[in-house]
């Protein structure tokens, strides 16, 4: 039998038990109600009957009442009101017979009759044939209205037992009907106990099955719970010791990220320094090309004097010629052409002087052109060793920059690194915190599970299972761990030689 | 419902018994009874000397409305008492007058002419004429009557019937009955 149909058959149980109590009890209810609805109509046709009764001999007294007190007045003006009274009091009562519905028509006549004799007495009375009036009044209208109380007292009597009957029938109904819903409820109630017995027994004889499988549950609950706790303990230790290595790794890690920082920052200074020795180079290799340009500019002038001078030497030879010729001539000339001789000596003496500065200086120019020449070579041969230089600086400086950035990144990395260790530090110790409230867990659960052995026991017993011997198989699972059992120590076991491993290692 | 009947019945009954019994002493009237009549008297002369009635009176005899002219008791026995001419006695200033002057010992008053005939009252006398009656004519010999004590038919009291003149410059020229509740007085 499945929980689900032992819930189903409690649940039509109580249904059922519910459903029957609701009928007998509307039953009851609509019975009540039908006999207290049929008792209010009878006693309301009776009180209306003995209402109307009531009300009419009150009117028929008034009217009387009135018609004597009239017939004791003396004063026209009084006598004429207390007629006028006396008439709509018994014209109210004739109203009432008219409007009273079941009463007998004899009332009317009676009462007819009645008006007859007071109308007779309230002539003689006006006429002044008080005695006559009195008469009527002593004697015959007391007939008659005793006549009409008779009446109207046999009818209110005949309302009243015809009320009275119905009761009794009523009753007689009542009874039978209870006599019947009496017989029903029985034979439900036989049924339910007949029910209820046969479903007590098979519940009982499931809660017993069910109450050894819990032992047996609870047991093995109770043996995987010590596992578990010393399992979460290994696993506490365990996480403890990687917490303490992470910390060492971590503060390992920060050294290396202060060298890394450090190395970033010398980088980055040799990259600066480079730079500005590549800035430098450069400006270098511009200042060579321009002393390359003076000094070619130079030899052009120096080539420019070269020919001056070659101009020079070749006006103070011609000049020379000219002393000579005029020497010559003044020779000729004899003494008036010896003033001309000296001056033509001196100018020969200058031109020669000429030439000879000339040809020095042709010489310098010539060995500053040399010289120049030589300076120009120099000087390409510089641009050209400065244009390696800044190609090699430039090659530096972009090694370096590399180098730098090689650096940065790597302070990143390791800063990466460091930052992954102490979450792996924290999630260590979040590990460790775990294992160790799950070791408290597992202390728990073995204390619930002997809770749950403690209610079996007592479902045991309620169920009314009578040897302890019932619980065989709860001995034999705390003998034999459980497969599940195995497999996890075997686990821990293992993750514990590898992290003593690795503790080695490290 | 015999219980109604019998508590309708018992008013008359004691009346009866009352008027047997005060038959007998009628004519008895103690000293301190006779000495409140003899008050209630001095009163009702107050009332026939009202100047309306005597003017009523006096006009009366000097002549008769026309509509009684032809009264005779036969016809005044046939008329009710809510017949129009008959409370037209009660209604005339005379009668006015008279009812202004009722109190509650005042069971009955009426007021008669010369001859007897009604000048005006309180309710329908039984005669239309009270003359050769002695409630007439003592009055009209200018001094006061008293009857005998009787028993009221409509409320079953003793009461007693006295008469006085209506006075004209001293002489009497009709005359005011007036019935007494001797339990009122």
């Amino acid at each position: 039998m499945h929980i689900s149909n032992l819930s189903f058959k409690l649940t039509a149980f109580l249904v059922a038990a519910v459903v029957i109590a609701l009928v007998i009890a509307g039953g009851m209810y609509g019975l009540l109600r039908r006999v207290e609805t049929e008792n209010a109509a009878r006693t309301d046709r009776v009180l209306v009957a003995k209402n109307a009764a009531y009300q009419l001999l009150a009117t028929l007294v008034d009217a009387q009442a009135a018609l004597q007190d009239t017939l004791r007045l003396k004063d026209p003006d009084e006598i004429e009101k207390g007629i006028d009274h006396f008439k709509q009091v018994l014209a109210g009562a004739q109203q009432l017979v008219k409007s009273t519905v079941n009463l007998p028509a004899a009332v009317g006549e009676k009462l007819t009759a009645l008006a007859e004799t007071d109308q007779q007495a309230i002539d003689k009375f006006i006429l002044g044939e008080n005695s006559d009036a009195f008469e009527l009044v002593i004697n015959t209208a007391p007939q008659r209205f005793e006549a009409l109380l008779k009446i109207i007292r046999e009818h209110s009597a005949s309302v009243e037992a015809a009320a009275q009957a119905e009761a009794i029938a009523g009753a007689a109904a009542i009874r039978r009907t209870l006599l019947w819903a009496g017989v029903v409820c029985g034979v439900l109630v036989v049924v339910l106990i007949t029910y209820g017995w046969r479903f007590r027994s098979s519940t009982v004889q499931q809660l017993r099955r069910l109450s050894i499988s819990l032992g047996e549950a609870s047991t093995q609950v109770a043996s995987a719970a010590d596992q578990v706790s010393s399992a979460s303990q290994q696993l506490a230790s365990g996480a403890s010791e990687q917490a303490s290595s992470l910390e060492e790794t971590s503060a390992s890690l920060n050294e290396m990220a202060s060298m890394a920082k450090r190395n970033s920052e010398g980088a980055r200074r040799a990259n600066e320094l480079a730079r500005i020795a590549r800035k430098s180079a450069d400006t270098s290799v511009t200042d060579m090309e321009q002393m390359r340009v003076s000094i070619s500019a130079i030899k052009d002038s120096s080539d420019d004097i070269a020919k001056i001078i070659k101009t020079i030497d070749e006006i103070a030879f011609q000049t020379n010629i000219l002393a000579l010729n005029a020497a010559v001539e003044a020779a000729r000339a004899g003494s008036a052409g010896m003033g001309f001789a000296v001056v033509a000596d001196e100018v020969r003496a200058l031109a020669q002087r000429s030439a000879a500065a000339s040809r020095e200086t042709a010489g310098k120019i010539e060995a500053a052109i040399s010289k120049t020449d030589q300076g120009v070579q120099i000087s390409a041969r510089v641009a050209q060793n400065l244009g390696e230089i800044v190609e090699t600086v430039r090659k530096v400086d972009d090694l370096i920059a590399e180098v730098a950035t090689a650096s940065g990144e790597q302070d990143q990395g390791v800063e990466q690194i460091n930052a992954a260790v102490s979450q792996m530090d924290k999630i260590t110790q979040a590990n460790a915190a775990g294992a160790e409230e799950s070791a408290a867990a597992a202390e728990q659960l073995k204390a619930q599970s002997m809770a749950l052995q403690d209610a079996v026991t007592e479902l045991s017993k309620m169920v009314g299972r009578e040897t302890e011997s019932d619980l065989a198989p709860t001995d034999s699972a705390e003998q034999k761990p459980s497969q599940f059992s195995i497999s996890h120590s075997q686990k821990i076991a293992a993750r514990k030689a590898k992290s003593t491993h690795a503790v080695a290692v490290r | 419902m015999k219980t109604s009947s019998k508590l309708i019945r018992l008013p008359f009954l004691v009346l009866t018994c009352v008027a047997a019994f005060t038959g007998l002493r009628a004519a008895d009237l103690e000293p301190e009874q006779q000495a409140k009549v003899d008050a209630k008297i001095a009163v009702v002369k107050t009332w026939a000397a009202d100047a309306t009635i005597v003017a009523a009176v006096a006009a009366h005899n000097v002549q008769l409305p026309a509509d009684q002219a032809a009264m005779i008791q036969e016809k005044w026995k046939s008329l009710t008492v809510l017949d129009p001419f008959v409370r037209s006695f009660s209604k005339n200033p005379a009668g006015e007058a008279l009812k202004a002057k009722k109190a509650d010992w005042t069971t009955e008053a009426f007021v008669s002419d010369v001859k007897g005939l009604k000048v005006c009252f309180l309710s329908k006398p039984t005669n239309w004429s009270h003359a050769g009656k002695p409630k007439h004519d003592v009055p009209m010999t200018g001094k006061s009557w008293q009857g005998t004590i009787e028993v009221d038919e409509s409320t079953g009291l003793q009461q007693i019937q006295i008469a006085v003149p209506v006075l004209k410059d001293g002489q009497p020229i009709g005359s005011l009955v007036v019935g007494l509740s001797l339990s009122k007085i």
